[in-house]
């Protein structure tokens, strides 16, 4: 039992804090300086001033704040949406901020990241430990671990002829 | 030219690693050849028994089949581990041949008679080199006729192992009536020997572990005993316990068993007439299952087979085994596979179960004539029962309509016909599937890439554009020919301006093509559109200039295949090009540039976001096959950004996305959440591989939105939020698939957008403070007045 993968094996630690009262103009900067340097997309850990966790931005979300709520299905103004977003911009996360995103904790198998982020389909699961981030999980490194685990050697070189 | 020394030319012949010298395949092979031939004839004397009975012969000359027959082909053949001898199959239809002879004709005389002309036949194909003929056959038939086979051997059966008299009924389904309209007679001794034969000799096909247990001759010999023991067979009639002896002549201890065959001293031509379509069927299904067993067994030991060779060694056997009182046999996959497994080395193995089968005859003759017929009837109901392999039916089954329609119609065949019709009808299925695959020319769209490759997309799906280049690949011999102009007018459109036909994959083009396209440059010429053609090879240069169609269509829209691959597509393309461009600048009317509008210049498009690179696949895959791609493609990547997989349909158009997340709900679905805790690693992992086997086009995300290259940043955004997408694919006209925009790239895209749009509106502002600032000030009339004045 004691060599599961457990979240704290598969997590990142090289996410960026920002604060609850800092603006969607600050998060859109910060993930866009976030590009790591392999290029990826990376989590932004919001926290309160004590460093408390309350939530977790990543570009997918961060669109959504900035532009949902446009009338669906009808062929809005480009520039409107334009305009929205940029409006927005200035709008603090804290007010924002009301999707309950799962999270994991440091010692979560592999079964319970699983279980707690596939109903959101998130790139990461944020891991708090004692109510404060301490890393994220990407889906990539907890797909590799579980596909790693039930892939045998039988499966290499599947032939894809059909 | 150097001769061999003899021993080392029959070494040669003898081994399958050509040992140059005798002495060394005695040192080397002898021992385990000798002990693999031991173990063919462990198994193989109780079924050779049993196949006799199967054609409605004596078990004895199922011996003499397995004895004579074998060693001919061994020696002959070109397999090293073909085992030949009785088999199910063919003497099913000898029993079905000899059923409906005419009254007067001596079934046993018959039955050589077909094996001497069946061997004839084989003969000739082997010395004509019709080796491959058989590759003609699909494998369809064969499974498809042994299953059908397999079913008229048990109904067969069932009435020995019942003892049960059948009178005259000679049909199967006669024999099936007959059984249950007798049940009453049942002989329960009988039943009991034929019942515990058949859980013994089922009981190695139960379990790994006794794969090994020659469990034909335990179950033989233990009911053989226990009726012995009772008494059984020395009872009355009606529970008497019929026994070997009981059956014609019994089994006698003799190898004396030289005879010509009554209607080669006393030719009966028609007779031999009559007979010609049942030795052809022989002939046919023989060779298939010999062709086929030495071919598996070949590609294990890595074995180059002849084909002709293979043919001469089985015609030989059966002209050689019908002098010596044989019936036709033919490659026996259970012994073949046997020998091979017990370490048989050479062809002396197959030589060696024919020795040991002769040496239990002579020696064991008197107790092998107490082996009740009950008993290899309980064996052959186990051995026809693993003739209906559901699992090769499935899966001939999932292999497209195609198999379908030949192993049913085989099947079926077989259940409703003469067994000789069953074989050719499936070999007629077998051709006509055969033409129906080679009897048309493919039609596919050619579309250049940016990166100067090309994609090859159905005709249907190709976006319309004035220069269609069509691949044209296959035969287009007369039968394909026919309608194909009119199925080539059908990709055309409205734009369509040229036509590139590229021939470089065509086969077998006949004058019939020629006057095809003809007519076609014809149809084009009266739609004023121009016909360019590439890919030309030198045969169907000569045709194309015979025919006059090479001056018609004009040298100069001809080019000529070369050894560089698209190299002449290219120059077709090139000069398709050229043609339309010319076109359009004789019919342009002089169209005005609109000014982009300011939105247009603000707003990014997913051309300049879009990923170009990714990962494509077919839509009919298994969830394991998928998730062994996703980690691959992953395995190398510093970049934890989760690509997704997307799903092309049959069409080459989008089917769907398939993200990691998809994958791993599938692996999970079904699972209790409950007990998760307490699983380990090792449990975890058989959870996950639980659903693996499912199509990942029953797990995919198929409502994806998709969008144009030209779509602006605001309407991929809409689209992520609308839709809940993390990725917006990206497509053409047809829908294949272009690239894919993710969310970070569509925030970096908004973002961009925004800044731009500041700068608009900086330099409309600017602009509208410099109107002002000049209308505040004096004009210049006022100026020159002042200065006038």
């Amino acid at each position: 039992m004691a060599d599961s993968i457990c979240a704290r094996d598969l997590m990142r630690t090289d996410f960026v804090r920002i604060r609850v009262d800092q603006t969607l103009g600050d998060a859109m900067a910060a993930l866009r300086g976030a590009h790591g340097e392999a290029g990826m997309p990376s989590a932004l850990m919001v926290v309160d001033d004590d460093d408390q966790y309350r939530g977790m931005l990543t570009a997918r979300l961060l669109i959504r704040l900035l532009v949902a709520g446009h009338e669906k299905g009808r062929e809005s103004d480009d520039m409107l949406v334009l305009t929205v977003a940029r409006d927005r911009l200035t709008t603090a996360i804290g007010e924002m901020l009301v999707e309950h995103i799962p999270v994991v904790s440091p010692e979560d198998r592999l079964m319970t990241m699983i279980r707690r982020g596939a109903p959101m389909l998130l790139d990461f699961l944020p891991v708090i430990e004692d109510g404060r981030p301490v890393g994220f999980a990407p889906i990539t490194a907890i797909f590799q671990a579980a596909a790693g685990m039930a892939l045998t050697p039988e499966d290499e070189g599947i032939r894809f002829d059909r | 030219m150097q001769r061999q020394p003899f021993f080392a030319r029959i070494a040669g012949i003898l081994s399958t690693a050509s040992r140059p010298t005798l002495a060394q395949y005695l040192r080397g092979s002898l021992r385990a050849d000798a002990v693999a031939g031991l173990t063919v004839a462990v198994m193989g004397v109780p079924q050779a028994m049993a196949y006799a009975m199967i054609a409605g012969l004596d078990p004895v000359f199922g011996l003499y089949t397995a004895i004579v027959t074998c060693t001919v082909a061994a020696l002959l053949g070109s397999s090293n581990h073909l085992v030949t001898g009785p088999t199910n199959g063919l003497c099913i239809v000898l029993l079905g041949l000899t059923g409906a002879l005419a009254e007067g004709v001596d079934p046993f005389e018959a039955i050589l008679l077909l094996s001497l002309m069946s061997g004839c036949i084989q003969l000739a194909f082997g010395l004509l080199r019709l080796g491959n003929i058989v590759r003609y056959v699909a494998n369809s038939v064969v499974i498809g006729f042994t299953a059908g086979a397999g079913i008229l051997i048990a109904t067969n059966q069932l009435r020995n192992v019942l003892d049960i008299e059948t009178g005259d009924a000679k049909r199967t389904y006669e024999v099936l009536f007959a059984t249950f309209e007798r049940l009453g007679d049942t002989n329960p001794y009988a039943l009991i020997v034929g019942t515990l034969t058949a859980a013994i000799v089922l009981l190695p096909k139960m379990h790994k572990r006794l794969a090994r247990i020659p469990g034909a001759l335990i179950g033989v010999v233990a009911a053989g005993g226990l009726s012995y023991w009772m008494g059984w067979h020395l009872l009355e009639d009606g529970n008497k316990v019929l026994i070997a002896k009981d059956i014609g002549h019994g089994i006698v201890g003799s190898l004396d068993i030289f005879h010509v065959p009554e209607y080669v001293k006393n030719p009966d031509f028609g007779l031999t007439q009559d007979m010609f379509a049942g030795a052809f069927a022989i002939t046919i299904l023989s060779l298939i299952e010999a062709t086929s067993i030495s071919r598996i067994v070949a590609r294990s030991s890595r074995q180059k087979l002849d084909f002709n060779r293979e043919f001469i060694g089985q015609g030989v056997s059966k002209i050689v085994g019908s002098f010596f009182m044989c019936f036709a046999g033919s490659g026996s996959f259970t012994r073949t596979a046997v020998c091979y497994r017990s370490g048989g080395r050479t062809r002396m193995a197959a030589v060696f179960s024919a020795f040991w089968t002769a040496l239990t005859l002579l020696l064991f003759a008197p107790v092998a004539n107490y082996i009740p017929k009950a008993a290899l009837a309980g064996m052959i109901i186990v051995i026809a029962y693993s003739m209906v392999d559901m699992q090769r039916i499935k899966l001939s089954w999932q292999s497209g309509s195609n198999s379908q329609i030949v192993l049913l119609g085989t099947m079926i065949a077989t259940l409703v016909l003469p067994l000789e019709y069953a074989i050719y009808i499936g070999v007629m299925l077998s051709l006509v599937v055969i033409l129906r695959a080679t009897g048309k020319t493919d039609l596919t769209a050619l579309v250049a890439c940016p990166d100067g490759d090309y994609d090859e997309v159905p005709l249907d799906r190709a976006a319309p554009t004035p220069v269609v280049t069509i691949n044209m690949s296959g035969d287009i011999y007369f039968a394909a020919a026919e309608d194909l102009d009119s199925e080539l007018l059908r990709a055309l459109s409205p734009k369509t301006r040229v036509v590139v036909l590229r021939m470089k994959r065509l086969r077998a083009a006949g004058s019939t093509a020629m006057a095809m396209l003809e007519h076609f440059w014809v149809l084009l010429s009266e739609r004023q559109i121009y016909l360019v053609v590439c890919g030309v090879e030198r045969d169907l240069e000569t045709l194309m200039t015979s025919t006059g169609l090479r001056r018609k269509i004009g040298e100069e829209n001809i080019f000529y295949a070369d050894n560089k691959l698209f190299q002449s597509t290219k120059l077709a393309m090139a000069r398709a090009t050229a043609i339309y461009q010319r076109y359009e600048r004789a019919h342009s009317k002089g169209k005005s540039s609109a000014k982009p509008d300011a939105t247009q210049s603000v707003l990014v498009t997913a051309k300049s976001l879009m990923t170009t690179r990714f990962p494509l696949f077919g839509c009919e895959h298994q969830t394991r096959e998928a998730a062994w791609l996703l980690t691959e493609t992953q395995k190398f990547k510093r970049s934890i950004n989760p690509e997704p997989l997307f799903l092309q349909d049959r069409n080459g158009a989008l089917f769907g996305e398939l993200s990691r997340w998809h994958v791993l709900k599938a692996l999970i679905e079904g699972s209790d959440p409950d007990e998760d805790e307490g699983l380990d690693d090792r449990q975890v992992a058989k959870l996950l591989r639980r659903n693996f086997t499912r199509r990942i086009n029953h797990i995919a995300r198929t409502d994806v939105v998709h969008q144009r290259p030209d779509t602006p940043i605001t309407a991929l955004l809409r689209v992520s939020t609308d839709n809940d997408q993390a990725v917006v694919p990206i497509c053409d006209e047809g829908g294949r698939l272009k690239g894919y925009c993710m969310s970070h790239a569509m925030l970096i895209g908004l973002q961009d957008s925004l800044a731009r749009l500041e700068a608009v509106e900086a330099e409309e502002e600017a602009a509208a403070n410099a109107d002002q600032v000049e209308a505040s000030e004096p004009n210049g009339d006022e100026l020159g007045g002042r200065n006038d004045g």
